[in-house]
């Protein structure tokens, strides 16, 4: 049985409706952060019921008639809800073997920096575009990659004609990949230069008097120390899966390359929001919401488990 | 000693490439909203404006939206950190010792939230059975209560030693007092971490604003952004715009994005170090 710490007569033997009064100036202070959850969190997880329900906007979520699995059959049944999925998984994969990795090499590179201003200077910078919106970012990329924006020009200097990035089915995931990784990478790259800052520097000092190389040093100490790092973190991502960068996408794509961009956060939006099929995109959104919440509560526990309960997210 | 200088200028190398490609799209950004209409078409890098030209900025403030945008950022940005951070505060407070009976439970269902979510159409709908539709509160209140900043500053209310309380009670003082007396000056770090990044987030967020408060008297400076990016072409063909020869949609644009931006560019270096800290801290302990 467990015992408030502090007090003043606590004893064993006390009831629960007492111990409950005793705190009671605790769980005032707790009510309004628990109201706001309820009403803004809770309460719209009621609305799931919505995926089984013909949706009247008259009779309300509670009054709408049953429609049992109609919605997900639907769902399943449209080609663009595979579509969707797919291109959900593609730019996922894509991301997890493109710009997932880049931090890693970001932070190694970081931390061979020797001059310390130059290293902090290159560090601000790195996080800069981490701290503008989605919008303010769609913005200056759009310029960059224009026409008559830097990027084109560089390939009309090697004689390849312009590309129009954001609206060419064929390179628009490639500029998700790439600006993902302008974005985010500076920023990401922190909790590895940390990792590495906790690594034995007595280690590198041994393996100099052996007469290691840099790039020896990088693969035989460096990479070994944030391992758990690494690894903790690749399957996190990998609970991610079925989620996009919606801010991202939203903010950069146009109908000309929704058959590659269109993931199942756009698609949810635009059939709930746009076209108002609110039980439709719902059965959607709970598809993906669902299937997303275990696939992060198994990464979760793979973590837990390889390392000892320490470094999960709960 | 010569063989190390030949990595060393690579290094340098790649960093100079690094850094032009992280802040260049910034620079671009100045540079165009500074620009006439034929610099601003002109083919290649923007390293600097021909002619120094202020029409773009004319052209924005010529309408009040970025006014409107302006205002309501700034409302929004301060009352929801304000919220955001004493709601926060208050929850972690009463939560940071396991003590209390239903702990485990209530954390539970904190923590719960982080992973699952009504989604984008319940969410919707439940705003507006409340009658948060194109409010201002809107832009707010839902964004209240997280399960993140609650995990941050838990972790880090419950590391304080409790000595201090333990004395201070000894000394007759109550809960409230020592919230406010004992525990709140020696929070101020993780405070001020919360805090700013509620700011960040309110300042860049867009999404509610979209969804929820489309009106013209609601707009933030991340909405008027956006209503350009999806119809630049056709606000500057109209209207008093269209009077005025030297811009183009890109140049207004720019001035735009840089009037919505200039405080987070401004105030970003002198607090980033904060925010780094605060990462950590989620990190380790989250």
């Amino acid at each position: 049985m467990r015992i408030t710490k502090k007090n003043k007569a606590g004893t064993a033997g006390q009831g629960l409706l007492k111990r409950i009064y005793k705190n009671r100036a605790y769980y005032l202070l707790l009510l309004p952060f628990m109201i706001f959850l309820f009403v803004f969190r809770y309460k719209p997880m009621y609305g799931i019921v919505l995926a089984f329900k013909d949706f009247k906007i008259r009779e309300g979520i509670m009054g709408s008639p049953w429609a049992g699995l109609k919605y997900f059959n639907q769902l399943f049944e449209a080609a663009s809800f595979w579509e969707v999925l797919s291109n959900t998984l593609i730019i996922s994969l894509m991301n997890l073997a493109f710009s997932w990795p880049v931090p890693i090499v970001l932070a190694i590179f970081i931390s061979e920096i020797g001059n310390r201003r130059v290293r902090k200077v290159f560090q601000t910078a790195s996080y800069l575009p981490h701290f503008i919106s989605w919008v303010i970012a769609a913005s200056l990329i759009t310029d960059v990659l224009a026409l008559n924006g830097p990027i084109n020009a560089l390939l009309g200097m090697v004689g390849r004609g312009p590309v129009y990035f954001l609206a060419d089915s064929n390179v628009f995931r490639g500029v998700l990949i790439l600006t993902n990784i302008w974005k985010g990478a500076g920023w990401s790259a922190i909790i590895y230069i940390a990792a590495i800052t906790a690594i034995d520097p007595n280690l590198y000092e041994a393996a100099r008097v052996d007469g290691a190389k840099k790039l020896q040093e990088i693969w035989h100490i460096t990479l070994p120390g944030i391992r758990s790092t690494i690894l903790t973190l690749f399957i996190l991502e990998i609970g991610k899966l079925l989620s996009s960068n919606f801010d991202q996408i939203f903010n950069l794509y146009s109908p000309a390359v929704y058959d590659v961009a269109d993931v199942l956060d756009t698609y949810t939006y635009r059939q709930g929001l746009e076209s108002f099929n609110f039980s439709y995109a719902t059965a959607a959104g709970f598809f993906q919401n669902g299937i997303g919440f275990v696939l992060v509560i198994i990464s979760n526990i793979v973590v837990k488990h390889l390392s000892s309960g320490e470094e999960s997210l709960w | 000693m010569v063989k190390k200088k030949k990595p060393q200028i690579i290094t340098y190398l790649v960093i100079a490439v690094l850094m032009f490609v992280f802040v260049y799209p910034f620079w671009q950004t100045i540079v165009l909203s500074f620009s006439d209409k034929i610099y601003a078409n002109a083919p290649g890098f923007k390293f600097w404006p021909k002619e120094f030209c202020l029409d773009a900025y004319k052209a924005i403030f010529a309408d009040n939206s970025i006014f409107i945008g302006y205002a309501n950022t700034i409302w929004r940005t301060v009352v929801g950190t304000a919220l955001t951070v004493s709601v926060t505060y208050l929850a972690a407070f009463a939560m940071r010792h396991r003590g209390i009976p239903g702990w485990s439970l209530i954390n539970f269902l904190i923590v719960f939230t982080m992973f699952f979510g009504g989604g984008m159409v319940p969410t919707y709908l439940n705003i507006k059975e409340l009658g948060l539709l194109n409010t201002r509160w809107v832009l707010v209140l839902p964004g209240v209560a997280g399960a993140w900043n609650f995990i941050i500053m838990r972790n880090f209310l419950s590391s304080i030693d409790k000595e201090m309380e333990e004395a201070a009670y000894i000394d007759g003082a109550n809960t409230f007092q020592i919230m406010l007396r004992v525990i709140l000056p020696l929070s101020k770090a993780v405070i001020a971490v919360i805090a700013l990044w509620a700011v960040v987030g309110h300042w860049n967020a867009w999404f509610d604003s979209m969804v929820y408060a489309n009106g013209k008297n609601l707009l933030v400076l991340q909405t008027v952004v956006r209503r350009l990016i999806d119809t630049g072409d056709e606000l500057t063909a109209s209207g008093n715009a269209a009077t005025m020869a030297d811009i183009t949609p890109e140049t207004v644009r720019a001035a735009t994005v840089m009037v919505a931006t200039i405080p987070i560019l401004m105030g970003y270096p002198f607090v980033q170090k904060y925010l780094v800290q605060g990462t950590m801290v989620g990190a380790v302990k989250g």
